[in-house]
């Protein structure tokens, strides 16, 4: 297979679209986010779009596959908010790596069932807090989050998409530069250390 | 891959640096790819673009919103008027991945990849040797 690097030398490439809008056209309630594994979980878990990796894996290939026959060369992974920091939200920030290693499953799949050229983009996206700013307004200096925080939970997610079986890192979504600058340094820590040969 | 987000015409991040300045802080990485999505329809992000595929030394990426929100938070653009807006900015050679982002649908990226198909991606430039 010709690889993403050969491809972007010889023309442009199309990247996908909307996961987000996609997913709210299947007007989901929150037994569907639940599905069965989640049913009893103590926290509403509607609107966490990453866990239905997991809990509705066919409509998240489903989606991928409509963008594939669109013509994108390359989809992004559901996993926008499959960090352990943004995952607080719904306390399930212990199932962070599982929802990485499904997502990239899922566009894997995806791309198998259709026959295609196309590569996996490991979607990092920009958390729920940030270390450039502050969140209480009364004292600048504050900071929800320390980068190394940030940088764990970027390796774990990392780690998931990796092991998913991306084809490419993607961190997108960047109002904060800090925090991309610790995603970068956890991709490149991550590589040094493991003999995955990969690229950002 | 490494995509940044202009929130507003102003130019910069929502964390207060310049086009150019996040560039500089990310371009250590050695990226495949920088680029800009999300935040902005096509429109407004056509001069962000354009001035980031003038800086950058890798590979160019832009996938945008389908235009602004209405007021319900909902995305008007057609595929074809995003499809528009990125076909030029193929033609003037400044990408080298486009797709889309909030409100863009298979349709969006249909027309996308018809409008792109016949044009050719941008060149990486040649840099020089620093002495």
């Amino acid at each position: 297979m010709q690889t993403i690097q050969q491809a972007l030398k010889e023309r442009i490439l199309i990247i996908d679209g909307a996961m987000g809008t996609m997913i709210q056209r299947h007007k989901l309630q929150e037994a569907d986010y639940r599905g069965q594994r989640f049913k009893n979980w103590h926290k509403d878990v509607k609107g966490n779009n990453d866990l239905l990796s997991i809990t509705q894996p066919d409509i998240i290939i489903g989606i991928h596959k409509e963008y594939l026959k669109a013509g994108a060369d390359i989809i992004e992974t559901n996993t926008f908010s499959s960090t352990s920091i943004a995952q607080a939200d719904y306390d399930m920030q212990e199932f962070a790596y599982e929802m990485n290693v499904a997502s990239a499953k899922c566009a894997k799949e995806a791309i198998k069932q259709l026959g295609k050229t196309a590569w996996v983009a490991g979607a990092i996206g920009p958390l729920n807090k940030t270390l450039s700013l502050s969140p209480d307004v009364n004292n600048p200096g504050f900071r929800a989050v320390t980068f190394d925080e940030v940088a764990a939970a970027y390796t774990e997610q990392i780690k998931g998409l990796v092991d998913g079986g991306v084809d490419v890192l993607l961190i997108e979504t960047i109002f904060d530069t800090l925090n991309a600058k610790a995603a970068i340094y956890a991709a490149k820590n991550f590589f040094r250390k493991t003999i995955y040969l990969s690229c950002l | 891959m490494i995509s940044g987000t202009i929130t507003d015409a102003s130019g910069r991040t929502l964390s207060g640096q310049t086009l150019e300045a996040f560039y500089t802080s990310v371009a250590h990485a050695n990226p495949l790819s920088v680029g800009l999505n999300c935040a902005l329809g096509a429109t407004e992000m056509r001069p962000h673009i354009e001035e980031l595929s003038q800086i950058a030394g890798c590979y160019t990426s832009a996938y945008p919103n389908a235009g602004l929100p209405n007021a319900f938070g909902e995305y008007d653009e057609q595929p074809h008027q995003t499809a528009h807006i990125i076909e030029e900015w193929a033609k003037e050679g400044f990408v080298n991945i486009v797709g889309g982002c909030c409100g863009t649908t298979p349709d969006h990226i249909k027309h996308i990849a018809e409008e792109v198909k016949k044009c050719k991606p941008k060149e990486l430039p040649v840099v020089e040797e620093a002495y």
